[in-house]
C-alpha cells in the first residue's frame, strides 16, 4: 500500500470524527435503556448471588415420582358408575311376573312354548270307510255310574 | 466466560462508540445514518445480554453487530453505496461529502481522501481495509465479524491492499 495511504489511515485512526455531544446524548439514552432492561439476576457480575431453588436430591425426585405413578393408577382404576354401558338386549332380561287381578302369574315352560292350534292337526271322529279288518272297533265306555256292588258288604 | 455490570458496558460504550461511528462512517458516508447505526450497535448489544446470553469478546461482538446493521441499511435503504470494479474509470462517481460535521480542515481533506480512495473499492474490500487499517483489528477478529475463515480474511486483504495501491497510482 502507498505509504501516504498508510500514513493517512494511520492519522484518521488517531482522529475521533464524532460528536462529543451526539457521544454523550447516546450514553444518556443508553443508561435509560438499561434501566428498562435489567439484566436476568443469574448474569450480574460482580456478586455471588446464590440460585433461587436449592437443588433436590435425587432420592426426593425419584420418590416423588412414584407417588404420582401410584396416585394416577389409583385414579385411573377406579370403576365407574357412568350411564354408557349399554343396555341388555331384549333377550336378557328376564322375565318378570305379569300382574294380574288375582295375583302375579308366573309364565309356565309348557304355556312358553304351547304350540299355537294352528300347528296342531285335529283328530277324525269317525273311522273311514276304507277301513280293513284289523281296525278294531272302539269299545264304548258308559258314563253311568257302575251298579256292581262292592265285595266289602 | 465474563459476567457483565451495567456499569461496564457503559465503560464499553464509552471505549467502543467513536470507533464504531467511524466505521460505519466509512461504510454509509452519512454522518446521520453512521450515529443512527453506532447506537442502534449498543442497545442491541444490550438486549442480546438482558436475555441471559453472555459474550466472550465484547470488541468483536460490537463490529459484528455494526456490519449486521450495515448489511440490514443496505437492504432496506434507497441509496446505491455500491461500486462495482467493472464501472471504474468509466462513468463519474458522486461522492457524499458529508464531511461539514469535521472542524478541523486539515482533518477534513484526509477524511475526503481516505473516503475518495476507498469508496472505489468494493465494499467487501472496503470493509477489509477500514478494520484491519483503520480500527487495528487482528485477522482473527476480522474473521469473527465478517463470518470467514482466517485464511479467506488473509487474502481477502492482500487483494484489497493490491487494488487500494492501483486507485493510489491511478490518482496520484
Amino acid at each position: 500500500m502507498d505509504k501516504n495511504t498508510l500514513e493517512n489511515l494511520e492519522k484518521l485512526r488517531k482522529t475521533d470524527l464524532h460528536d462529543p455531544e451526539w457521544l454523550s446524548r447516546e450514553e444518556q439514552k443508553l443508561r435509560a435503556h438499561i434501566k428498562n432492561s435489567p439484566l436476568p439476576p443469574s448474569r450480574r457480575g460482580g456478586s455471588n448471588v446464590p440460585p433461587v431453588l436449592p437443588p433436590l436430591p435425587l432420592a426426593v425426585i425419584i420418590a416423588a415420582l412414584a407417588a404420582c405413578a401410584i396416585l394416577a393408577g389409583v385414579y385411573f382404576s377406579r370403576p365407574t358408575n357412568t350411564s354408557l354401558s349399554p343396555e341388555p338386549s331384549p333377550s336378557m332380561q328376564l322375565k318378570t311376573p305379569e300382574p294380574t287381578p288375582f295375583g302375579t302369574v308366573t309364565p309356565t315352560p309348557e304355556e312358553s312354548v304351547a304350540p299355537s292350534p294352528s300347528e296342531t292337526p285335529l283328530p277324525s271322529s269317525s273311522p273311514s270307510p276304507d277301513a280293513t279288518s284289523h281296525s278294531t272297533p272302539t269299545p264304548v265306555v258308559s258314563a253311568t255310574p257302575s251298579l256292581i256292588p262292592h265285595s266289602g258288604n | 466466560m465474563e459476567h457483565i455490570t451495567e456499569e461496564q458496558f457503559i465503560a464499553y460504550y464509552q471505549e467502543y462508540a467513536p470507533n464504531i461511528f467511524k466505521y460505519c462512517y466509512f461504510r454509509v458516508h452519512s454522518k446521520e445514518d453512521a450515529e443512527d447505526l453506532a447506537a442502534k450497535v449498543f442497545t442491541k448489544t444490550w438486549d442480546y445480554l438482558a436475555h441471559g446470553n453472555t459474550i466472550d469478546r465484547m470488541r468483536a461482538f460490537l463490529y459484528r453487530s455494526a456490519h449486521n446493521a450495515i448489511v440490514d441499511f443496505y437492504k432496506t435503504s434507497k441509496k446505491d453505496q455500491e461500486v462495482s470494479i467493472h464501472t471504474f474509470g468509466e462513468d463519474t462517481i458522486d461522492i457524499p461529502d458529508d464531511t461539514s460535521f469535521v472542524k478541523d480542515a486539515e482533518t477534513k481533506m484526509l477524511v475526503q481522501n481516505i473516503k475518495q480512495q476507498l469508496h472505489e473499492l468494493p465494499d467487501a474490500y472496503r470493509e477489509i481495509i477500514i478494520l484491519r487499517y483503520l480500527d487495528e483489528l487482528s485477522i482473527e477478529e476480522i474473521a469473527k465479524v465478517t463470518e470467514m475463515t482466517e485464511n479467506n480474511v488473509s487474502v481477502k486483504l492482500h487483494r484489497a491492499v493490491e487494488k487500494l495501491k492501483s486507485i493510489v497510482a491511478i490518482h496520484g
